[in-house]
């Protein structure tokens, strides 16, 4: 079976029921390179549109405030030299989706949400490294997504 | 559960396990379960429903399948054709029908949606019974919880605690059957089983569903605090003077609304369609404990009360999710409106501007005309004052030129009388 996310995955839930239940039996880490290709040939699309040629966070921050200037739960709290804060709160469309079509929250976060997230920013500078230091799946209060120069590893402590 | 299907002994230990799916692909294979206890431990197995009874030396084993709706209840027991009694204080919390059903618990699926571990003794006095119970609790260093009269059987649970969460998936009980026969206080305790069973598969479907949307309410305040901040920037935004915001900035205050509404809308339309299936399975559950007729046992919260005020505490986060961001979205439709009568008077500005616009230029158009019917009358004059010097330098040509100024004041009256001929009709 090859695997083909949706590219409106992220703003259809019904896409993301179908993709869960054809998918729930998939290995994780075949889904999660997937997704990261898809972010990465999101950001690539966006950061030619945008004219972004730099490689540090700063570049990041353009690229994900253009990426999610439409989505009001995303916000970027602080960009700082060696670390780049992205915060989503309030009812995100993953959360909505899990709750409307019943799905599990954390596998959809796991295999599809944050890896995408990662391609993103891989975009800009492949070492990025995205630490998901706070997770509202994990009952955290918000989900902070904290990029990072480093190796270009996506860590999920 | 029939008099006729029931084993003929007394069941002693009893575990009831219930387990939920929607999903047919999902539902457990208890045959499968019943012929690995078969191998094992012998006895009689049958199909539809699957049950297996078999017998290790004096203790007897009882393994049955139950469906009722979407849940499979697994009912365990041990027990003997006798009678085990004592007096109260003695009931040892691990005895050989205990261990018995710890080994068939092995083999059976994990994680339950809801579980009761039974203990069942013979009491022939009522009065034994009570002090059994207080007994007991004190062995197992839990207090009681709830305690009634049913069906001939003084019932009690002990109190369970979960510090994390409002669930309580596995639950401890008592019964003894009291003041009848031997043989009549077996089928009391079967019967007990058949209604604790039906109970099991209500308790675990509310079980299901509120462990499923409990990461969710722990997002509930957060969720609604984040909400709530955005919601206050966006009034703010508002309040600023009119000439400040620009219509750019309220198509992109309207989208967000749009999407925060629609998120919103889905959440709590979920939350209320859950909140309704909860009070499908209470009303189920109602009508069971109804059945029960149970009655209070000195000071004790009967069973079928403690059963119900548990369910509807789990109900309660769905109302209070469905209600809290209804009030999201009723904030939502005020900076809608907000929006909305900001762009209507927007619009009354630009159509009073551009009224001022089009009667200023009505006003130069106006004075446009009057110019070129001046124009018109000098032209015509002119044009007359040329023919009449014609014919006099024709037939006077030694005065012409003295009868051609002359002639300029009439042409010119002429040319007036002539342009208001020419433009009476307009």
């Amino acid at each position: 079976m090859s695997l083909r996310i949706p590219e409106d995955w992220f703003v259809n839930p019904r896409v993301l029921g179908d993709f869960y239940r054809k998918y729930k039996g998939y290995p994780i880490e075949e889904i999660r390179k997937v997704s990261f290709e898809q972010g990465l040939a999101v950001g690539r699309s966006m950061k030619k549109q945008l004219g972004i040629t730099g490689d540090d966070l700063e570049a990041l921050a353009s690229l994900l405030r253009a990426v999610l200037k439409d989505e009001p739960t995303a916000k970027i709290i602080s960009v700082e030299r060696a670390e780049l804060l992205l915060r989503n709160s309030g009812f995100c469309p993953l959360m909505t989706a899990c709750l409307s079509m019943n799905l599990p929250w954390t596998w959809l976060c796991s295999a599809l949400g944050w890896p995408f997230f990662h391609g993103l920013a891989s975009a800009v500078n492949s070492k990025v490294n995205l630490t998901m230091s706070k997770r509202r799946e994990k009952g955290d209060p918000y989900c902070d997504h904290t990029f990072e120069i480093g190796e270009g590893k996506l860590v999920i402590p | 559960m029939s008099e006729e299907e029931s084993p003929r002994w007394f069941p002693h230990s009893i575990y009831i396990a219930s387990y939920q799916t929607d999903d047919p692909e999902k539902k457990l294979d208890i045959q499968e379960t019943i012929n690995r206890l078969y191998d094992k431990y012998g006895g009689s197995r049958s199909s539809m429903p699957a049950k297996l009874e078999f017998t290790i030396g004096p203790i007897s084993g009882y393994v049955k399948e139950i469906v009722r709706q979407a849940s499979q209840v697994l009912l365990v027991a041990t027990g003997s054709i006798e009678a085990k009694t004592k007096s109260s204080g003695l009931i040892t919390p691990r005895d050989e029908y205990d261990q018995l059903i710890e080994d068939l618990k092995k083999s059976l699926p994990e994680n339950p949606g809801s579980a009761y571990s039974l203990k069942s003794i013979y009491t022939p006095a009522r009065t034994e019974a009570a002090a059994l119970i207080e007994g007991w609790a004190r062995n197992l260093g839990q207090p009681v919880r709830s305690a009634g009269l049913v069906k001939g059987c003084l019932v009690a649970t002990v109190k369970s605690f979960n510090q994390d969460s409002l669930l309580l998936p596995s639950k401890r009980l008592i019964i003894s059957p009291c003041e009848q026969g031997f043989d009549e206080a077996s089928k009391a305790v079967w019967m007990m089983c058949s209604d604790i069973s039906a109970l099991a598969a209500c308790v675990g479907q509310m079980n299901r569903l509120y462990s499923e949307r409990e990461l969710i309410f722990s997002q509930t305040e957060a969720g609604e605090t984040s909400t709530q901040l955005r919601i206050n920037e966006i009034l703010a935004e508002l309040r600023r003077p009119l000439d400040e915001i620009q219509p750019k900035n309220l198509e992109a205050v309207l989208k967000e609304i749009t999407v925060l509404f629609s998120r919103l809308s889905t959440a709590s339309n979920s939350m209320r369609r859950d909140y309704i299936k909860a009070k499908g399975i209470f009303r189920e559950m109602s009508n069971l404990l109804a059945g029960w007729t149970e009655r209070s046992v000195d000071d004790y919260i009967t069973n079928s009360s403690a059963e119900m005020h548990y369910v509807k505490d789990l109900m309660v986060p769905f109302r209070d999710f469905a209600q809290r961001t209804e009030a999201l979205m009723a904030q939502l439709n005020t900076v809608l409106d907000s929006v909305r009568t900001y762009l209507g008077i927007q619009q009354h500005k630009l159509s009073i501007a551009e009224q001022t616009s089009s009667k200023e230029q009505l006003i130069r158009l106006v004075n446009l005309q009057e110019t070129l019917h001046k124009l018109e009358i000098l032209i015509v004059a002119v044009y007359l004052t040329e023919m009449a010097r014609i014919v006099f330098e024709t037939l006077l040509h030694e005065s012409a030129g003295f009868l051609t100024v002359a002639f300029i004041p009439v042409a010119l009256l002429i040319s007036i009388f002539l342009g208001r001929i020419l433009h009476k009709n307009h």
